[in-house]
Order: structure tokens, then sequence, then C-alpha cells
């Protein structure tokens, strides 16, 4: 990174949100304040699951192995049990300073990682030496593409054709393509999605249509489809996500 | 993180990865941020790697929101409990729920109970993290799986498949045409297969195909 001193924005959202639900819950009674704590609280809780999601992974490289499915529980449950402290104000971060908010957030996923691996006997806590180091998920693969610099040309342009090819499917379509294949999305979450609110079925018919059509445009460019090489996700997220909706945007705070 | 060796800069560094994907993924950033976020994981496999878990991540979370919270609202639905107390709305409401229940009687669905469908095999229904870019029999078969025909025969009958595999992917087509009433594409898509050269338990399962389809005419 080219700017370390910057400071993290999540915590001083984290602290609006937590402020204007308190503010919100107290004045509670119409129907309209009811449904702004709902979603306050959703934003709230997002925020936790993600800053729990990055915490949680780090921590466990460092400490040990935890299966996705294990990982998954715990920031879920570590998310719910933050919210509900928040909502009796057992942990109120309005008044902290932001770097407390980050520490204590960090420290309730490290806690969490070491009751997990301590009640499956994996605690396996590496010197210090090997603590810096955050592991990309598919480093096996990244350090093959990095070895050969032919194949890191191959690479750049497999990934442009993809591009082009990406670009050409609807919106929705590419988000839905996008969340298979970059994020790796089981259909049932996908259909469930706010921007996409489709039945499954439709969901893998639509996946299905996307990667024949995908498919065939690579072909059409002399490409076959394989895995995806480093920078694949930088060079698509702009296409795809489309996430400059912000959640101050989504939810009209801004 | 704040709880251990805060003086390290590497640690540090791996800190500001992490803070800043996060920043990322919940959209605190502004277009220019972001775009020199995506610069840098251009360059950086590792770092890239980070942001897409985290974006991930978030795309995941806000398709499950808040775990319960349906169920919350329902607990403190203090509306919903005014609305019973009241005895003439109650009355107005059975007489829904009867006219319901009696439209239901009247136009439920026909029992598929002369459907034949192939037994699942656990493996070819379980979905996996990592799917295949081409894996889209799988898919077909998983929507088989639920009864959704006309989903499964789309998928079934475009998807790539080579060999043994293309062998079972006809013969759950089949199954899915003969099931929609397609009998004469379902007869089809079964002369593909040959069953000789099927193991158990498939050859059972395309012959008693095939045996439905000849009742059939």
């Amino acid at each position: 990174m080219q700017r370390p001193s910057a400071a993290p924005r999540w915590p001083s959202r984290l602290q609006e949100l937590v402020q204007e639900l308190h503010g919100t819950a107290e004045a509670a009674g119409a129907p309209t304040r009811g449904g702004r704590v709902s979603t306050l609280r959703g934003d709230i809780w997002l925020i936790l699951h993600s800053t729990l999601t990055a915490y949680t992974r780090f921590h466990a490289r460092r400490l040990g192995p935890l299966s996705d499915s294990d990982l998954a529980d715990l920031v879920s449950e570590k998310s719910l049990d933050l919210l509900a402290r928040i909502d009796t104000q057992q942990w109120d971060p309005i008044d902290e300073a932001e770097g407390r908010v980050r520490a204590f957030v960090s420290t309730v996923a490290r806690n969490g990682v070491v009751d997990n691996l301590r009640a499956n006997s994996r605690l396996t806590e590496l010197p210090d030496t090997e603590l810096t180091t955050v592991q990309p998920l598919h480093s096996s693969k990244d350090r093959e593409h990095e070895r050969h610099a032919s194949d890191a040309l191959e690479a750049s342009e497999f990934v442009a054709c993809l591009s082009t090819c990406v670009e050409s499917l609807t919106p929705r379509a590419r988000k839905l393509w996008f969340f298979r294949v970059l994020y790796e999305m089981p259909s049932l979450l996908i259909a469930r999605h706010p921007d996409i609110q489709m039945n499954v079925g439709s969901v893998d018919v639509a996946l299905q249509r996307c990667r024949q059509s995908i498919n065939e445009c690579m072909q059409t460019k002399g490409m076959r489809l394989r895995a995806l090489p480093p920078g694949t996700f930088a060079a698509l997220w702009e296409a795809c996500a489309q996430q400059r909706n912000t959640l101050a945007e989504e939810e009209g705070l801004g | 993180m704040a709880d251990s060796h805060p003086e390290s800069h590497s640690e540090s560094h791996t800190e500001t990865m992490l803070d800043r994907a996060v920043d990322f993924s919940l959209g605190l950033l502004s277009d220019a941020e972001q775009r020199e976020l995506l610069e840098e994981a251009r360059s950086d496999p590792e770092f890239e790697a980070i942001l897409q878990e985290q974006c991930a991540a978030r795309e995941s979370g806000r398709a499950t929101g808040v775990p319960g919270a349906n169920q919350q609202e329902a607990r403190s639905g203090h509306s919903r409990r005014r609305f019973l107390a009241r005895p003439r709305r109650i009355a107005a409401m059975a007489a829904l729920v009867a006219a319901s229940v009696a439209l239901l009687l009247v136009f439920r669905p026909q029992p598929d109970a002369d459907l034949y469908w192939l037994p699942m095999d656990g493996a070819l229904t379980t979905p996996r993290a990592a799917e295949s870019l081409q894996d889209d029999w799988r898919a077909g078969v998983q929507l088989y799986a639920t009864h959704e025909l006309d989903a499964a025969i789309e998928v079934l009958e475009n998807a790539d498949a080579q060999g043994a595999t293309a062998q079972l992917r006809d013969i759950y087509l089949a199954s899915a045409l003969l099931n929609d009433g397609r009998t004469a594409e379902a007869a089809e898509v079964l002369r593909r297969v040959d069953l000789a050269s099927l193991p158990h338990p498939w050859r059972g399962y395309a012959q008693e195909i095939q045996r439905r389809l000849a009742d059939e005419h």
C-alpha cells in the first residue's frame, strides 16, 4: 500500500450509524421509525460482518486453520453478538477513539478464533516472524503465474478478452456471473441478493446462459476459458460489481 | 492488529491492507480512491485476493441480511396483536382463510405421483464451492432434483459434457422431458444413450425411462 497512514473509514461510519440508531430507537413508536431502526441495524450488521470477516481470516492465518464453514459460523455469531451489545448499549462505540473501535473488533475476532481452535484442539500459534504475511486464497496459483513472464503476458491478454466478453452481457447478467465466478456465491445466496431477487432455478438458467455467451465470445477471440489469473478481479470489478452505490447512497443517508 | 505487535511495520502494512479492503467493500471510498486501490490490486495479487474476499463477504452479507431480523420484527409486532384482538377482524380473517382453502382445493395442482423421478446421487447434487466454469450439467441435475422441469431441461440441453458425463446428462434430460410430457424428445435423447455400456444403477434408471416411454405410445 502506498498510503499506510490513511485512517480506515469504517470505524467512523460505524459510530455514525450507531449514534443514529440510538437516537432513532429512543424516539421509536411511529412505523417509519421502526423501519429506519431495521435499516440501521442492517447497515451496522453489514459493517460488523465485513470487518469481522477480515480480522477473523487474519487471525486464523496466524493461529491455525479454520474451515470455510467454521469461519462463516464464527463471523455470523460474533457479528450478531456485537449487534446485540450495541442494541443493549453494553458496547457503545460512539465515544470510543476510532483506533479502539478497530482494536476491539479485532480482539473479538481473535478470541473467537482461539476459542474455536481450542475447542477443536487445533491451536498452533506461529512464531512472530510469520505473523505479518497474509496468505491469499489462491497463493499457489498466484505464484505459479508470477514465475513465468510469458504466463503473465498470456494472463493479461486473457483478462482483457474476458473483460470485453463480460461487458457484452447485460448489467444484471454481469452481476450474476461476477457473484458466482469471482465471489463463489451459491445460487441460493445469489437468488436472495437484493440486487438480483430471482428464484434459484432462474439464477441457474441465467448463469448457464452467461457462461455459454462468454464461452462463445472467448472462442471468437481464440481463447479458452480456464482458471482465472490474478488481475481478473481488479480488471472486472468496475464493470461487474458496480458498487459505487455506497451504503450511504443506498440507504439515503448521504 | 492493535492487540499484538503494533510496532511491526509489516503487520501495520497488513492491517492497512485489511482496513482499506473493508472500506472498499463497504463503498466508503471515493471513486478516485477506488480506482487507486484497484490499480494497486492489479500489481499485487495478495492484496487483490484480500479485496476479492472482502467484496465477496460484503455481498454475501447483503444477501443474508441480519440473521433472525424477521423473527425479531415478528416478536415485536404489537400492531399485529392489536389487529387480532378485534373480533370483527378475526371473523373477516377466518372467512378469508376459508375462501382460500376452498380455492386451493378446487385449483390444487395435479399430483405427480405417476411421474418417475430418478433417484439422486448425493455426489451429483452437492453444490461445490468453486464451480467449474463449464459445469452446467451439475446445475441442471440440481434443478431436476427440485423438479424445476423447464429450467432443468434448458440447462441440461445446453450443458457441455463429454463421455460418461454426457450419458449421465442425457439420462436426466430424457427423464425431465418425459415428465414434462415431451415424449418424442425424451425418446430422441434416450437413443443417444448406450444402455449396454451403462453401469449399475444407471442402466436400470435408463431402462425404466425407456419402459415408460413405450407405455406412452
